[in-house]
C-alpha cells in the first residue's frame, strides 16, 4: 500500500484493552493505533478524521497522563447531531480508538466489558466533545478548528474539475497531494487546532 | 512498539479492496487497501469465533461476488443481516464488515455530491435465512454467507475457566489457559473456513 509519507511521523496511541486481555488477543490487553490504522477504516485521510484523531490522542493524554488508557472505560459526547455533516465520520474515528460506540460494539459479559452505550450525541456541552473516564469521573472538553492552517487556493478549482470529471490524471494526482499537504500541515499544528481544557 | 498477539493472527487470508475515496483525495496511490485480522481484532477489542466469522464470511463473500480479476470496490457494498443492531452477536458482526466494506449504518461519510457516501449501507432486520447477505450496488448481485460451528466444539474445560476468570477466583495459570484455548478454537475456525462457512449464491 502506498500513501502519504508524513503518515509515518503521526502520532500513535496505546491503550489497554480488558477484553482482550481476557481474551488472550493481546498480552496485558495493549493495542496501539497508528494514523494509518485510522484512515485504512475511515476510506480516506481529511481534515476531519485528522481532527478526530488528534482531538482524542490529545484528550487521552489529558485524562490519563502517564497512565494507559483504557478502552470501554471512556465515554464519549458530542455536541453536534449524529446525522449532521461529519459528525459520524468523527464518530467512527474516536470508536475505533476507544472502543465507545452508541447502540453497536461488544454489550458485555457478566456486566464487564460493554462497549455500547458510551456515545452520545447532541449533548448539551459548551465544546465539541467531551471525553470522561468511568473510573475517576474526570473529563475534558475538546475543540478542533483547523480554519488557520490555509486550504491552496488551487485546491477549490481542482476539486471542481474533479467532480465534473474533467480533470487530467496529473491535475487528479495534484489535488490528491494538495489535499494531503493540509492534513500533513494540521498534524504540524496539532498544538494551535486543538484545544482540550480539563474539568 | 511491539504487539504480543497470537501468531495465527498475521498469517490469514489478507482482504483486498479499492477504494475510490482513498484514491480521489490522494491517500492510498490507486485506492488499494489490504486488512489483515489483527487490525480487525484491534478496533474490535477482541478476538472470538463472531469476529473470525464476521472476517471469514466478509472474505469468502467478496470472493465469490467479485472474480479473482476485480477487487471489491468499498462503498459499493451492500451488507445485511436478518437481526436487529441491538443485538449483541450481529452488531459485533456488523462493526468488522463495516470496518471491511466501508458499509454504516448512519456513522460514516455522507458523500461529496453524490459520491463516496458510506451510509445506509448496513441493513438490520432483512428476511433471509443464513448470517450475512453481502451485496454489490453496481450490479445487484448478492450472496449469503451461513456460518455453523457446530463441527469446532468447545473445549469443556472452556466454560468451567471461564466463569473462574469471570468471578475473579481464577488462578494466573487457569487465566492463561483459558486465554490459550479461547484462541485455540479461533484458530481452529481459521483452519476450517471451508467447513463452517457456506456461500449461497443469489
Amino acid at each position: 500500500m502506498n500513501y502519504p509519507k508524513f503518515f509515518e511521523n503521526t502520532p500513535t496511541i496505546k491503550l489497554q484493552d480488558p477484553l482482550s486481555d481476557f481474551l488472550g488477543t493481546f498480552e496485558e490487553g495493549i493495542v496501539e493505533f497508528s494514523y494509518l490504522d485510522i484512515v485504512k477504516s475511515a476510506g480516506h485521510s481529511c481534515p476531519t478524521v485528522s481532527g478526530a484523531y488528534l482531538c482524542t490522542v490529545k484528550a487521552l493524554e489529558e485524562l490519563y497522563k502517564d497512565e494507559t488508557p483504557i478502552r470501554g472505560n471512556i465515554h464519549v459526547r458530542f455536541k453536534s447531531d449524529p446525522l449532521e455533516g461529519v459528525a459520524g465520520v468523527i464518530a467512527n474515528v474516536v470508536t475505533q480508538i476507544t472502543g465507545a460506540t452508541e447502540h453497536s460494539g461488544f454489550k458485555g459479559l457478566n456486566g464487564k466489558f460493554a462497549r455500547n452505550n458510551l456515545m452520545e450525541f447532541s449533548a448539551d456541552i459548551s465544546a465539541q466533545m467531551e471525553f470522561k473516564r468511568l473510573d475517576t469521573g474526570k473529563s475534558v472538553t475538546v475543540n478542533y478548528d483547523p480554519s488557520s492552517v490555509g486550504a491552496n487556493p488551487k485546491m477549490q478549482e481542482l476539486m471542481g474539475k474533479l467532480m465534473q470529471g474533467v480533470a487530467s490524471s496529473e491535475e487528479k494526482k495534484a489535488f490528491g497531494e494538495l489535499w494531503q499537504e493540509r492534513v500533513k500541515a494540521i498534524f504540524e499544528r496539532a498544538n494551535e487546532v486543538v484545544r482540550v481544557v480539563l474539568h | 512498539m511491539i504487539l504480543n498477539y497470537p501468531t495465527f493472527f498475521k498469517t490469514r487470508p489478507i482482504i483486498k479492496l479499492q477504494d475510490p475515496l482513498q484514491k480521489f483525495l490522494g491517500t492510498f496511490q490507486d485506492g488499494v487497501i489490504e486488512f489483515n485480522y489483527l487490525e480487525i481484532t484491534k478496533n474490535a477489542g477482541h478476538s472470538c469465533p463472531d469476529v473470525t466469522g464476521a472476517y471469514l464470511m466478509t472474505y469468502r463473500a467478496l470472493k465469490a461476488l467479485y472474480n479473482d480479476e476485480e477487487l471489491p470496490v468499498r462503498g459499493e457494498i451492500e451488507v445485511a443481516f436478518n437481526k436487529d443492531y441491538t443485538d449483541d452477536i450481529t452488531s459485533v458482526m456488523a462493526d468488522v464488515t463495516s470496518h471491511i466494506t466501508g458499509a454504516t449504518l448512519k456513522l460514516g461519510f455522507r458523500g461529496v455530491e453524490g459520491k463516496f457516501s458510506r451510509i445506509e449501507k448496513l441493513k438490520f432486520n432483512e428476511t433471509f435465512e443464513g448470517n450475512i447477505r453481502f451485496k454489490r450496488l453496481d450490479n445487484q448481485k448478492e450472496v449469503i454467507a451461513k456460518y455453523d460451528l457446530s463441527s469446532i466444539p468447545i473445549d469443556a474445560k472452556q466454560d468451567i475457566l471461564m466463569s473462574k476468570v469471570l468471578s475473579g477466583e481464577a488462578t494466573l495459570n487457569e487465566e492463561i489457559d483459558f486465554e490459550v484455548l479461547w484462541q485455540q478454537r479461533v484458530e481452529k475456525i481459521f483452519n476450517h473456513a471451508s467447513e463452517v462457512i457456506t456461500i449461497i449464491k443469489g
